[in-house]
């Protein structure tokens, strides 16, 4: 019995809700395709609720983590504290209705922090990305060759200077991008989708059980 | 000795302190940005043209969704793209409806609304040309919800009721149908887009992408994404369409000389590589 619950009736739900869900992208019947719309929106709400859960499990391990002193807790203190935004945000939306993307004090906190921080973590990427072009990409073999060669050329038609020296340099690299680019890329492209596509089926017949948790 | 000191100096460029490259690209992207050169952005690329003569031949009052994936990390890119796109979009008298795909890319429609229009939500022409839908969850399931019916979140980011705004009450089908164009502006992909929006309701996707993303692009390019900005330099080409230059030209500069360094070291470093490996082994 309790393999039946742990396993088959999980996988026949599951692949229950994919055949329908797979079933409305072909029928187009208003009622069928009415129903496959609700539960979208049931996978919108469920998400949003495991937003919730995650924030109470996040919460609890950093709680335990400043109330024993054992590891760093600076950081989990600042994590705590980041929480207060979002109880801020529920306080002024249920009692005044002010919606979080109207609200001055979120808006400044992304503003000040959340931007700013994010773009120059981001931006850090050029000095690594510019030494490690320096220190290794050589032009070891053939096809380090090939790719560096690609890499200069792409650089200096993307870039307007690259014009100014030669004007060749655009329709270049335009056709690096639109040629050899384009045809690597679908080839990656199409194994993931046939990828998918397997793992998918695999998971619907029952083979796959990793998202089912550890089970036994 | 010159053969000595040309091997010392080989040896230099191979051991090359790594500071002295970080100082090299602080100074060639900081100092065009405080100094502009003033570099002509050059030939409008086909990609970039396909979008905007996209727009340019659409009827006007045609329904354009724009989805906002852009993290701060990749606003510097895809945010001047979209404000480009939506002074041509406005100028042209189209509708835009706004969606947010990620939990920190409202802030840029709010900000965008704001650089273009003046204000957002208290526009005189909000809910008849302009709609912000605000942050939609689970990114693909989000958008196969919205395509399916333009009323799934009921409510707009500021919580204004969908179904008595004058934009949506000519719209015949409620859903991707009506669309002309979705747009998506972000790093991630934008496969799910051309999925969920060209493929089953045929409106075709556009695209202001960071310039990483632009190789995933080109698969679908032209037939599902009719036009895409790729990078910095398809929005700097956006704003000169527009005749609006703004942070994209501005950025220009700083983007040639520092391609150009990267180069110039990659040259010098592959140089050091060769010359050092001609080096006699032993001696000492």
């Amino acid at each position: 019995m309790s393999v039946v619950l742990k396993r088959y009736i999980p996988t026949i739900i599951l692949a229950a809700l994919a055949f329908f869900m797979v079933g409305d992208t072909l029928i187009a019947e208003p009622t069928y395709n009415s129903l496959a719309t609700s539960g979208r929106s049931a996978v919108t709400i469920i998400s949003a609720f495991a937003v919730m859960l995650s924030i109470t499990l996040l919460t609890r391990i950093h709680a335990k983590r400043i109330a024993r002193k054992r590891t760093v807790i600076e950081s989990s203190v600042l994590l705590t504290c980041m929480w207060v935004t979002l109880l801020w945000g529920f306080f002024r939306f249920a009692l005044y209705g002010v919606q979080p993307t109207q609200e001055a004090v979120v808006q400044n906190i992304f503003n000040g922090i959340v931007s700013p921080g994010d773009s120059t973590i981001y931006s850090i990427l050029a000095f690594f990305i510019a030494s490690a072009a320096y220190r290794a990409f050589r032009t070891r073999s053939v096809e380090a060759t090939i790719l560096l060669a690609a890499g200069i050329l792409v650089m200096l038609g993307k870039a307007p200077i690259g014009e100014m020296i030669w004007t060749g340099f655009t329709p270049i690299s335009d056709w690096i991008m639109n040629v050899a680019n384009k045809a690597g890329s679908r080839v990656i492209l199409m194994s993931a989708i046939i990828a998918t596509i397997a793992l998918y089926i695999r998971i619907i017949l029952g083979y796959e059980r990793g998202w089912m948790g550890r089970g036994d | 000795m010159g053969t000595k000191s040309s091997r010392s100096l080989y040896e230099t460029l191979q051991n090359m302190d790594v500071r002295y490259v970080y100082l090299v690209v602080l100074l060639v992207v900081s100092l065009p940005i405080l100094y502009p050169l003033g570099l002509p952005v050059g030939t409008i690329s086909k990609e970039t043209l396909g979008l905007y003569n996209y727009i340019d031949e659409l009827p006007p009052r045609s329904v354009i969704l724009l989805i906002a994936d852009q993290s701060p990390a990749a606003a510097a890119e895809c945010q001047p793209g979209m404000i480009a796109n939506m002074y041509h979009i406005i100028a042209k008298g189209h509708r835009i409806l706004f969606y947010a795909s990620r939990t920190d890319a409202p802030p840029f429609i709010e900000d965008a609304m704001k650089q273009v229009l003046g204000r957002s939500s208290d526009h005189p022409d909000y809910g008849k040309l302009y709609v912000n839908l605000g942050f939609i969850p689970q990114t693909e399931v989000g958008l196969a919800g919205l395509a399916a019916d333009v009323f799934f979140t009921t409510t707009d980011a500021y919580g204004n009721d969908l179904r008595s705004m004058e934009f949506f009450q000519d719209l015949p089908n409620k859903n991707a149908r009506d669309w002309k164009l979705a747009i998506y502006y972000g790093a991630s992909a934008l496969d799910w887009v051309v999925r969920q929006v060209t493929d089953p309701y045929g409106c075709p996707t556009g695209g202001g992408v960071a310039a990483v993303l632009s190789s995933r692009v080109y698969p679908y390019y032209p037939h599902s994404v009719i036009g895409f900005l790729t990078g910095l330099r398809g929005s700097a080409e956006y704003e000169i369409l527009v005749r609006r230059p703004g942070e994209a030209a501005a950025g220009m500069d700083a983007q040639s000389l520092g391609h150009l360094a990267i180069i110039i070291m990659i040259v010098l470093g592959n140089i050091g590589y060769y010359a050092s490996r001609g080096k006699p082994r032993g001696g000492a």
